[in-house]
């Protein structure tokens, strides 16, 4: 079972959702992915307001909608709302039917606003997937990066973290989450450059990485490539590709 | 048969790489099916001396011409550039390849246009660097802004049966600059063309003639450009264009 742990629907110009998931999916078919966790909405944000994280939700519950079987929502939450986001997480989650919760760039993560998200996620056993990057051309004043993920981390011992992206500049992410092991960095969001699998599986072990793509910006073959073409053995591979994120997840 | 248009050979500056040698692109080449690669030396892109780094390449390869076919890197913005790029051609190079961005000078500097001439006299090809790394990862006190392609349009209006190969685009360029590509001999590699089946959008920008297939290994997963395009969906005579047809036009 190869399940993507990250990607967000945006159609093209002019195409519908239904295109747009058509397309993800045809793709999705001639690469083998089974299964994609959807998250954000049709186009980026960087600082939604109540009814934008509204109509994000509800553009993720649209598209599960389209292909039940193939995508898995999940709640994205804001620590600029946090009453708003735990009646996301009910609607969506507990009665919807989503199996995560995703943080973006909103605020830092180690904001406080984040500690009733993550205590909800904890009761519920919901993983959280969160932005990081480490841009040496400079982040966005509120794009957290491994460091402010592993203060949050490290406030909440019993949530699963998901490090989207593995920090961006990946020898610096995993270098700083190696010995935090409730985070596990994803493959997804930067170019597939040789070597990331390997020394991710070396810092952090196979155990603990899991594929993301950031379709539908990034290619999937781009960032599968990255598992199937590293030089690890197949059983590393299966739990990268699927079996860490389908652990993580409740049913 | 799969031509790789994309690949360079020699120690990265920045990290450790598996398969930087010949030995090991050849071995990453057998395991895909990939049944030769145009090579270029990773030290072209930051010496001063470029004729050492053609050299160390021609080295590199050596017993292993017949699959790995070596492209000289030149700089038109340093003294000299004509007797390296003489010396290329005695020395079995088949085309030329410009990083402008580390070499310091952009597409409408007159030595470039220079350049260009004496290599559509030796009826080579030339193949523009529009980024080696994701500017977000270069090294602290390395930094080098991606190339400009403000001035592509004229360069392809003075050099219009110049064979042109721009490598590490995207499918947004390919929409940008459709109008350019038509009976021209102007091409973009796949090695940095992401989204969805984002090679399925750039051949319908372009068309699959301008389109080839481009690695960027052993810097990047040779895998992520036979996986990119599985998930195109591409057949028949457009996919056989991208894998080998244009690159075995495009050397003559
Ligand atoms: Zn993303």
């Amino acid at each position: 079972m190869v399940i993507d742990c990250h990607i967000h629907l945006m159609p093209h110009p002019g195409e519908t959702q239904a295109q747009a998931a058509r397309r993800t999916l045809a793709a999705m078919d001639r690469l083998g992915i089974d299964k994609a966790c959807v998250s954000l909405g049709d186009r980026l944000i960087v600082q939604p307001n109540a009814t934008e994280l509204r109509e994000q939700n509800a553009w993720v519950a649209s598209t599960v909608a389209l292909a039940p079987d193939r995508f898995i929502g999940f709640v994205y939450c804001s620590p600029n709302h946090p009453e708003l986001s735990l009646e996301l997480i009910e609607e969506y989650a507990v009665r919807g039917g989503f199996r995560g919760i995703k943080l973006w760039v909103c605020q830092l993560a180690d904001h406080a606003g984040n500690d009733a998200i993550c205590r909800r996620a904890a009761q519920l056993g919901l993983p959280v997937l969160a932005h990081t990057w480490v841009k040496v051309t400079g982040n966005m004043p509120t794009e957290s990066t491994p460091d402010h993920l592993v203060t949050l981390a490290r406030r909440h011992p019993d949530v699963n973290f998901i490090m989207a992206h593995a920090g961006g500049d990946w020898e610096r992410g995993l270098r700083t989450v190696r010995h935090v092991p409730h985070i596990y960095p994803d493959t997804c969001g930067n170019d597939p450059e040789a070597g990331f699998t390997e020394l991710a599986v070396a810092l952090v072990g196979a155990e603990r990485l899991v594929f993301g793509s950031d379709a539908t910006g990034r290619s999937f073959a781009s960032q599968l490539a990255k598992v199937t073409g590293a030089d690890i053995t197949d059983d590393q591979k299966r739990l990268i590709l699927g079996d860490n994120l389908e652990r993580l997840m409740p049913a | 048969m799969i031509i790789d248009s994309n690949c360079t050979l020699g120690p990265w500056p920045f990290r450790r790489l598996r398969h930087s040698d010949a030995a090991g692109l050849l071995g990453l080449m057998d395991g895909l099916g990939i049944t030769q690669a145009w090579v270029g030396a990773v030290e072209g892109i930051f010496y001063r001396d470029m004729a050492a780094a053609n050299e160390q390449l021609l080295e590199r390869i050596s017993g292993h011409e017949d699959r790995l076919v070596p492209w000289a890197v030149v700089n038109p913005a340093f003294p000299g550039w004509e007797e390296d790029l003489q010396e290329a051609e005695q020395a079995g190079f088949v085309g030329v390849r410009l990083y402008p961005n580390y070499h310091a000078y952009d597409l409408a500097d007159p030595r470039l246009g220079d350049l260009l001439g004496a290599v559509k006299a030796l009826h080579w090809p030339v193949a523009i660097y529009a980024r080696v790394q994701d500017e977000r990862l270069h090294h602290w006190h390395m930094l080098v802004p991606p190339v400009g392609f403000a001035g592509l349009p004229q360069v392809v209006e003075r050099f219009p049966d110049l064979p042109m190969v721009i490598c590490g685009q995207t499918w947004q360029f390919a929409q940008q600059f459709r109008g350019l590509f038509a009976g021209t001999n102007l091409y973009l590699d796949i090695s940095r063309c992401e989204g969805v089946a984002g090679v399925a959008d750039m051949v319908q920008a372009i068309g699959a003639d301008h389109v080839l297939f481009g690695s960027h290994a052993p810097l990047f997963y040779l895998e992520a450009a036979v996986l990119k395009i599985q998930e195109a969906g591409l057949e028949g005579t457009a996919r056989e264009a991208i894998l080998h047809g244009n690159a075995t036009r495009l050397l003559g």
